[in-house]
């Protein structure tokens, strides 16, 4: 069971995982906001920056308003509620917080319960 | 609606009544001959601005790394389309030296053989693979965490 981070507002689902460099291992441990609105799964540029991540591709990214940015896109290793996840495909943006997106989070049961403040995130 | 104040001569001394309330709303666009030569904006929107062209010139280095395997693929594209299409293929030195219909596979495999070394992966198709992601991209105002 994990607890709703109340500093932003509204309160919403977050997590610390661990990002792992695929080929030097270098790891950073950061929050992420579970985002069940996202395709993809966001790094922010300064976690990019400190994993010294090369981009291995591109793609469009459409934003809340529809409007369409080409990104780079990585592959990193992820460390989520204890579930190790290889070469996951991430594109990258100005946030301070990793967006976990659904390419993520259906690998695991995401179980809301926003009246408790509380979620689970469990592996099958 | 922004307001508009008209200098009469460029370097003379203006006396400017700012609002911050009124900036929120519109910016102030400061006018001489005529033309508009500069826009009083409020410090929300200056930092907003401030964030999105640091974003597009870090988005731009990043791109950029992908040269020349980018336009190697592209130069590829009109024959990886009628040997490749709807795989992945990763380009290394102007090459294809692997490809599969899945790229996190194609990844690990590339990463494994190369190591970080700066190869372009991609779909072999028309146009990029698209993503949604609805959330606002340039968050400036946040709950440090």
């Amino acid at each position: 069971m994990h607890r709703y981070e109340t500093r932003v507002r509204p309160p919403a689902p977050f997590l610390e995982i661990q990002v792992i460099h695929p080929v030097t291992a270098g790891t950073r441990q950061w929050p992420a906001k579970l985002d069940t609105g996202a395709t993809l799964t966001i790094l922010p540029e300064a976690l990019v920056d400190a994993l010294v991540l090369s981009p291995k591709g591109e793609a469009t990214i459409y934003g809340y308003d529809g409007m369409a940015t080409i990104r780079p896109i990585y592959y990193v290793n992820l460390q989520v509620a204890g579930y190790r996840l290889s070469s996951v495909r991430v594109s990258s943006s100005k946030r301070p917080d990793i967006l976990l997106g659904r390419d993520v989070l259906n690998h695991f049961i995401l179980t809301l319960n926003g009246k408790d403040l509380t979620f689970e995130l469990q592996d099958p | 609606m922004a307001k508009t104040v008209t200098l009469k001569e460029a370097q003379a001394a203006y006396s400017l009544s700012l609002h911050k309330l009124d900036l929120e709303q519109a910016p102030l666009i400061l006018e001489h001959n005529g033309e508009p030569v500069a826009a009083i904006i409020s410090i929300e929107d200056y930092r907003r601005l401030v964030a999105r062209q640091d974003d597009d010139a870090w988005r731009q280095e990043q791109l950029q790394r992908l040269e020349p395997n980018r336009a190697a693929f592209q130069r590829l594209l009109p024959e990886l389309l009628k040997t490749h299409k709807g795989q992945f293929v990763a380009i290394y030195k102007g090459e294809v030296v692997d490809s599969d219909s899945d790229d996190q596979e194609l990844a690990k495999r590339v990463m494994a053989n190369l190591g970080d070394e700066l190869v372009y992966i991609q779909k072999v198709e028309e146009e990029l693979p698209s993503f949604e992601v609805p959330s606002p991209e340039v968050v400036i105002y946040h709950a440090p965490l």
